[in-house]
């Protein structure tokens, strides 16, 4: 606070009827007729508040009421949801069957990987070039050939052009 | 969404079971007439003197008294609804003028000549005196927050400097010191912008 100087505190005092006249002024003002009535007209058409509103303006003791209960339902809800999803189920045991795989003929085994020689099928084959192609080796590495039979010239083993 | 009803007394709808409580409720409904009958002129000049317009400080008064209708459990426990009502008539004026940022430059002067003591003086007289007080209340407004809040809350007859203290949170003390420093710079103003008394 600054310390005081007989000047200012004498021009306050030059002023004081000035400063009090504003202030009464201000202190005068009177509202219009009728506020009363008005604000109790206000209050008795005023809305309720939705229960997310009234709950946060609620009294302590009353809210630590309500947030029990809200508590409660959540937890209940909660344990039935648990009960209920994670109830165990006996998994079925896989029966493991062992059955030996004949050898497929390669005629047979052409067949199995999905080449047809059907015209229909020709474009169906076209798409399938991954499956002709380990057909090929299928036939051709994997099926014993029969003795006396040139193994067919592998695309790799093609001596490139000098 | 319902409303709370046009009778007053229909304000709590308790279970009928509790006689207690239902005997608590016209109760309450009647505490808060009697506060709107009592308080709402005190309100106004609380958000009047802020706000210096007269509708503004209607919708005040009215938000003040909705705001204790949604608080009305609370009254039981209010020791001076006088101190409390005018600090939420103060927060909400406050709020508000925080909100608008800028305000208004024409002062509502009619409110003022209005209100002055027509019967003593001519009309010509009484406007310009309406004017100087208009000028006044400006400088006020130039003032530092919290002399002018202190200075404006003792304007009001009805407030003690330990229920200005109360309304501010502040010491009465700190109140005294702030009217000090508040008539002291005012009248430096005053001074500078050449009104004499």
């Amino acid at each position: 606070m600054k310390p005081s100087n007989p000047a200012t505190d004498n021009l306050a005092a030059n002023y004081t009827q000035e400063i009090n006249g504003a202030l009464a002024a201000l202190a005068a003002v009177q509202p219009r007729e009728g506020l009363e009535q008005r604000v109790l007209a206000c209050i008795a058409s005023a809305p309720e508040l939705p229960w997310y509103r009234r709950l946060s303006i609620m009294p302590v003791g009353h809210r630590g009421w309500a947030l029990a209960a809200a508590s409660a339902v959540i937890v209940a809800g909660g344990v039935t949801m648990t009960t209920y999803h994670h109830r165990p189920t006996a998994a079925p045991t896989p029966i493991a069957v062992h059955v030996p795989r004949p050898a497929q003929q390669p005629a047979a085994a052409a067949g199995s990987v999905g080449v047809s020689n059907h015209p229909l099928d020709e474009n169906k084959a076209k798409t399938r070039h991954r499956g002709v192609h380990r057909s090929y080796r299928a036939m051709h590495e994997h099926v014993p050939l029969p003795h006396g039979t040139a193994a067919p010239m592998r695309p790799q083993a093609v001596p490139a052009p000098q | 969404m319902g409303s709370y009803g046009g009778n007053l007394t229909g304000l709590l709808p308790m279970p009928e079971t509790t006689t207690s409580v239902t005997a608590a409720a016209p109760d309450r409904a009647a505490e808060l007439t009697a506060l709107v009958n009592e308080y709402s002129g005190t309100l106004y000049r609380v958000a009047f003197s802020i706000s210096r317009n007269a509708a503004e400080a209607e919708d005040m008064v009215q938000e003040t008294f909705l705001r204790v209708l949604r608080h009305r459990d609370r009254l039981p426990e209010i020791r001076d609804a006088r101190v409390w009502l005018i600090r939420i008539t103060w927060n909400l004026v406050l709020d508000r003028k925080r909100r608008q940022k800028t305000r208004p430059e024409n002062e509502d002067i009619s409110e003022l000549a209005r209100v002055l003591p027509a019967k003593e003086m001519r009309a010509d007289q009484a406007v310009i005196a309406a004017q100087r007080h208009a000028r006044v209340l400006s400088l006020i407004d130039e003032l530092p927050a919290k002399e002018r809040q202190a200075l404006l809350l003792s304007a009001l007859d009805e407030l003690s400097n330990a229920e200005i203290a109360s309304v501010l949170g502040i010491t009465e003390s700190s109140v005294r010191s702030r009217l000090f420093r508040a008539r002291r710079d005012l009248a430096e103003k005053l001074r500078k912008e050449g009104l004499k008394s």
